[in-house]
């Protein structure tokens, strides 16, 4: 019976679903590297742009993505981005995640979500996923992260402040 | 005593759960036109308003906004009004598809999953069904895989279904899943936290996800695995904080037959302080365990008794171009379904800790000399179990470059000692970005492997991999080895495309053969099986 009814959800789902349009993204409540806790509450209030970046220990993709994401919110700060670091990192590999931003300065401050919760809201099931949320919708998302894939993510971050809309974002593709 | 412990974790569920239930508070305006009405008649009831005119009006009093769009302080007091609106259903998901024919095993299956989220001022849910099994020579059953339903308010967040949650460094209590390893701890059943200045309590009861699907669990017919817990948090000041749980835990024990049924009992206590202080930090933590079914733990913990211990340090020190971060883990009898201890090991292949039987230290050196966005990593790690004495070593050096317009490279040597087996391995992954649009990678890997009484054998693997901005990408990966495997094979080639139309759908398409393996994710591995075929998987989400 749940096979049937799933089945025939997923066909409806399938053939109604709309795509481009803004989602609410999902609330949370997390702790930074010095135990301070911030919501999602807190960082849309804060910045006009909220960039989100899901990162974990050893993902070679998710540390070279930061490099030019490092680039971008130099640039783009000042004009209201806000970019925070989620780290999906569970208490097995949880010590090496200080040492890397430490070490390598980089200004953004780093949540924690060991057991991954709100990886699961914002359906993450790999590093890195990158979201930028506006006045609390996620108007852009990327998942993974390949060579030559940043220019995208800029081009929705300048979209973003601009005020451009997801379907708008899309189309600067 | 066990009963009683029960009786206490139960009755502090239920007094954590009657005031969020009963006594969340109603901040919301009744509905819309509330809130319009309200803002017509303090905007000086102009007609013919639109929404942004009136919400001008309503918080910013007819101010200009001269600057980019959308103006911040209006966004900000929007914002403000959409918190005060009547709640709205919002809901999202994702489906996947996916098709795998797999000669080895003589496996072809057709699997799907539809995952659903849904939001509801304080209340949220996700519903999971699925089959997938992300081995392709593994099946699951198409079942209701996860349901969870989740209440917030201020300091309350009480969460009924699915839920993972760690506890310190997981000594005690660490439930999470990972989907690319098809590994999952969670439990079902309720959590409530609460949280008020610097205190926070989380009580937890539940068992584990049916696995109607495990063959050894369901011919058994015995497969309960419970949990019922509670921790406590408390900030003393800015640099310490301390944490105390207590734990009880009962599962079927290994030995475990239908005419013989045979329950573990377990109780965990242990606490743990964290303390920063500048540049500095440390944490440690310590479990005690204690077995219910003193029978059977002697017949297997015969060493300093049959109870269990764990302790864990972490002590860390970032300076102005590195930090250097050391830890010290001994565990002993601690092993139980819903835990999972830090492994201390860096080399992907043994990221595993025993945590019936481990002891190790180990140190991680990060270091930025440049500053230019490069860094160099060292890291040694030294660990040996009670009842096997034999050491395993590893030690692991990696670079990093800057970004050089667009050309980046890593290199990263490890070599491992164990008393059989030796590994020396050397990795160079390399990335050019071609122009805008095009972009190339590389990635050579050379492994040397000894084997007690055999010849070395070296192992090679190479890739290549081309993107077209997000929208496309190939991959093509070889593997050799000098020694050839059980199946008679000593190379492996395995083609990957993806398609990306869009962020909201993914096509993946790959075939080939890949060799049998470990497949390590966030200090998890498991050996995925020898793979000779195609897989093929749509995603979508919405």
């Amino acid at each position: 019976m749940i096979r049937l009814f799933a089945t025939l959800l997923m066909v409806m789902v399938l053939l109604f679903a709309g795509s481009a349009m803004a989602k609410p993204a999902p609330e949370f409540e997390l702790d930074d590297l010095e135990g301070d806790t911030y919501s999602l509450d807190d960082l849309v209030e804060e910045h006009d742009v909220v960039l989100i970046d899901f990162w974990e220990v050893g993902c070679i993709p998710c540390n070279k993505l930061l490099v030019y994401l490092n680039e971008y919110y130099d640039e783009l700060k000042d004009d209201g981005l806000g970019m925070y670091i989620i780290s999906r990192d569970t208490s097995l590999t949880e010590s090496g995640v200080e040492p890397f931003f430490k070490t390598n300065k980089y200004p953004w401050k780093v949540l924690r979500d060991g057991d991954q919760e709100v990886s699961k809201d914002y359906g993450v099931k790999a590093s890195p996923a990158t979201f930028i949320i506006v006045d609390g919708e996620i108007v852009y998302q990327h998942y993974g992260y390949s060579n030559g894939q940043e220019e995208e993510i800029y081009e929705a971050i300048k979209g973003a402040l601009a005020g451009e809309d997801l379907g708008e974002l899309e189309e600067r593709k | 005593m066990v009963s009683a412990f029960r009786a206490v974790g139960a009755g502090l569920l239920v007094l954590l759960l009657t005031p969020a239930t009963l006594f969340a508070a109603d901040d919301t305006v009744g509905s819309s036109d509330e809130i319009w009405s309200m803002m017509y008649e303090e905007s000086g009831g102009s007609s013919g308003s639109t929404v942004e005119e009136a919400i001008r009006k309503f918080y910013w009093e007819g101010e200009e906004d001269l600057g980019t769009y959308p103006p911040s302080d209006l966004w900000d007091r929007n914002f403000e009004l959409r918190r005060r609106m009547p709640p709205t259903l919002d809901w999202s998901g994702r489906m996947d598809f996916r098709y795998s024919d797999d000669d080895i095993s003589g496996i072809e299956k057709w699997e799907k999953e539809l995952e659903l989220f849904g939001d509801f001022g304080r209340w949220d849910a996700m519903f999971r069904f699925s089959d997938i099994n992300n081995f392709a020579s593994q099946e699951d059953p198409f079942r209701w895989e996860k349901a969870r339903i989740r209440f917030r308010d201020g300091k309350w967040k009480v969460t009924a279904g699915s839920y993972g949650t760690t506890w310190g460094k997981g000594l005690a209590v660490n439930m999470f899943e990972s989907k690319i390893l098809d590994f999952d701890n969670e439990a079902e059943g309720i959590k409530a936290e609460y949280e008020d200045g610097p205190g926070r309590v989380e009580v937890i009861y539940g068992w584990d996800k049916d696995r109607k699907d495990d063959p050894q669990e369901f011919e058994i017919g015995n497969s309960n695995k419970e949990i019922l817990g509670a921790r406590g948090e408390y900030k003393v000041n800015k640099q310490l904080s301390v944490g105390a749980s207590a734990v009880n835990v009962q599962f079927p024990g290994y030995e475990n037959t239908v005419d013989n049924p045979q329950h573990l009992d377990y109780d965990l206590v242990g606490g743990d302080v964290s303390y920063r202080e500048g540049d500095f930090t440390a944490y440690y933590e310590y479990q005690t365990l204690r077995r219910g079914v003193r029978d059977w733990a002697s017949s297997l913990y015969d060493f300093e008794g049959t109870d269990g211990k764990a302790n864990y340090l972490n002590v860390g020190y970032f300076g102005d171009s590195y930090s250097l971060v050391g830890e010290y883990a001994d565990y002993q009898g601690l092993d139980h379904p819903f835990n999972t201890l830090p492994p201390l090991r860096r080399w992907q292949e043994a990221a595993t800790a025993d945590p019936d039987d481990f002891v190790g230290y180990g140190g991680l050196l990060t270091w930025n000399p440049f500053n230019d966005g490069s860094y160099f990593q060292f890291s040694y790690e030294q660990d040996y179990k009670r009842e096997l004495p034999e050491p395993h070593d590893e030690f692991g050096v990696s670079y990093f470059s800057p970004n050089y317009d667009g050309f980046n490279w890593i290199i990263a040597h490890w070599q491992v000692y164990e008393k059989f087996v030796n590994h020396d391995q050397t990795k160079l992954t390399l990335a050019q970005q071609l122009s805008d649009d095009h972009s190339v990678g590389m990635v050579l890997e050379r492994e040397e492997v000894h084997l007690d009484g055999q010849p070395t054998s070296i192992d090679y693997i190479g890739e290549l991999d081309y993107a077209f901005r997000s929208e496309f990408g190939a991959s093509y990966l070889y593997e050799r080895t000098g020694a050839e495997t059980s199946d008679g094979k000593n190379e492996w080639r395995i083609w990957e495309f993806k398609y990306h139309p869009d962020e909201d759908q993914e096509w993946h398409l790959s075939f080939g053969d890949r060799r049998e393996g470990y497949v390590c994710s966030g200090g998890i591995c498991r050996l995925e099986p020898a793979f000779d075929g195609l897989k093929a998987e749509y995603l979508r989400r919405f």
